[in-house]
């Protein structure tokens, strides 16, 4: 049986006063990629920071790679993860310098970060833009070099916060295909927030359901497509 | 008219004639004015930063200190520099009163506040979302901060000329600590003033006009440097 990459007991998180998450029990497994779905404002993107080790529960445990993260350094921790905005924050500099970025913080030397990203540029299909400023990229563009930035990182988990969002109908279903084939390949554990069951059911495994800062449901992928087939048929 | 006239005919054949005191005092000027800039910008940038990204107690009294020594007078500046450095003051040991490194201590207090402040800004500017984007790619704090620096970096360029023109400009704290002295301490502010005291008015002028030509042309180059990296 997988392990848990990441175990949530008991969490709150509450900012300004407000109940922002309530989760008993939840469990990431290693090699698993699930999907978050629910309305607006129930917690899917808070949930998603929390498991990335970038907010802090008010109170609960967090277990990382079978560790509390009070037991272990923060910044090790980040290292072994990655996430790709929603709308991705590109900095003030070429598109190269931003896919390094973070081998650069991790102290990889300029031929080892160029060995390591030159391949994630080709299949990614942006080597042609290596030396455009991040900044005038199109949403297409911006979205594959923010999913570069972190998949060459290697990192174990990956997490995805609507990463098709921004992005037309056309260029989604490419970029869709090509992010679901990439993650298949690598066998990275995925977490991704979406508003469409298409992207959930296509990329992911499991799909929580959230409502009000709770999963009220879980759903194997699998499942569902064989009610919805078996709905269509009847 | 005449007299301004004459001021820059003055200032023309001072500069055409080489003449080598105002060399000295335009050279002196941008010694001190330069190094104090330096100095401020090595102070302010760390801490408009720290005040920018910071949460802890005390900040906002911080912030609204800074914002306030924005409009610090030279001459209390100077009056406070002169205490310190007095022979009998707490440092008057080093017999620094009256000497350029007198200057650029009263010039760096006063463009400390100023740099600070412009940091802070600019960073503050930043979209949040982009520290936690640094974050997220595995950022320790000083990288976060480093980053973050380099994304402001055209308001640090505003930071600099603000503090350079804020020192080169005055007079009071550098008259105060300097003491005006030939070949020593003067500096072009405190020459014109004392050209006009001595009633060469042609020459106050044309001092003035070497003055702005140095102020627009170190912030002239500051300003291309801001642009050419703007657009790039």
């Amino acid at each position: 049986m997988s392990k848990a990459i990441i175990e949530i007991k008991d969490m709150t998180l509450v900012l300004g006063g407000r109940t922002i998450l309530n989760i008993p029990h939840f469990a990431l497994l290693e090699g698993q990629s699930i999907s978050l779905m629910g309305p607006n404002g129930a917690g899917k993107s808070s949930l998603m920071l929390v498991m990335a080790a970038l907010l802090e529960p008010t109170s609960g445990t967090v277990v990382y790679f079978g560790k509390q993260a009070h037991e272990q350094s923060l910044l090790n921790l980040r290292r072994r993860m990655a996430m790709v905005f929603q709308k991705p924050m590109m900095l003030d500099s070429s598109v190269m310098e931003n896919v390094e970025m973070g081998l650069k913080f991790r102290g990889l030397s300029r031929r080892a970060r160029e060995r390591q990203v030159t391949p994630w540029l080709e299949r990614l299909g942006i080597n042609h833009l290596v030396r455009q400023r991040a900044r005038s990229l199109s949403g297409g563009e911006a979205q594959r070099v923010a999913i570069a930035q972190a998949l060459v990182l290697q990192p174990e988990v990956i997490f995805l916060d609507e990463p098709f969002s921004n992005l037309d109908k056309g260029t989604r279903d490419e970029f869709k295909q090509d992010i679901g084939s990439l993650l298949r390949e690598n066998s990275i554990t995925t977490v991704m927030v979406t508003h469409h069951i298409r992207e959930a059911t296509d990329l992911t495994d499991i799909i929580y359901y959230m409502e009000d800062g709770e999963i009220i449901s879980r759903q194997v992928t699998s499942d569902y497509l064989a009610v919805d087939e078996f709905s269509r048929q009847g | 008219m005449e007299l301004i006239w004459e001021g820059l005919v003055k200032a023309f054949y001072l500069l055409m004639a080489l003449d080598p005191e105002v060399l000295e005092v335009t050279w002196l000027t941008l010694k001190v004015s330069g190094t104090a800039t330096l100095v401020s910008v090595l102070i302010g940038v760390p801490l408009g930063a720290v005040l920018a990204l910071g949460r802890f107690p005390g900040r906002n009294f911080l912030v609204s200190l800074a914002n306030f020594g924005m409009g610090l007078p030279p001459v209390v500046v100077g009056l406070w520099v002169s205490i310190f450095l007095w022979r009998s003051g707490p440092f008057g040991a080093f017999n620094i009163i009256y000497t350029p490194l007198a200057i650029i201590i009263a010039q760096a207090v006063i463009a400390s506040p100023i740099v600070t402040s412009f940091t802070l800004a600019a960073i503050q500017q930043i979209n949040p979302r982009i520290r936690l984007q640094l974050l997220a790619l595995g950022a320790n704090r000083m990288q976060m901060l480093w980053s973050l620096v380099k994304e402001a970096r055209l308001g640090l360029l505003a930071a600099v000329m603000a503090g350079f023109g804020g020192v080169v400009s005055e007079v009071g704290a550098s008259m105060m600590v300097g003491g005006n002295i030939k070949g020593m301490t003067r500096v072009l502010t405190t020459a014109t003033v004392m050209e006009v005291n001595k009633g060469n008015f042609d020459v106050a002028i044309a001092l003035s006009v070497i003055l702005l030509g140095l102020a627009y042309g170190v912030t002239a180059l500051l300003t291309t440097l801001q642009q050419w990296r703007n657009q790039r």
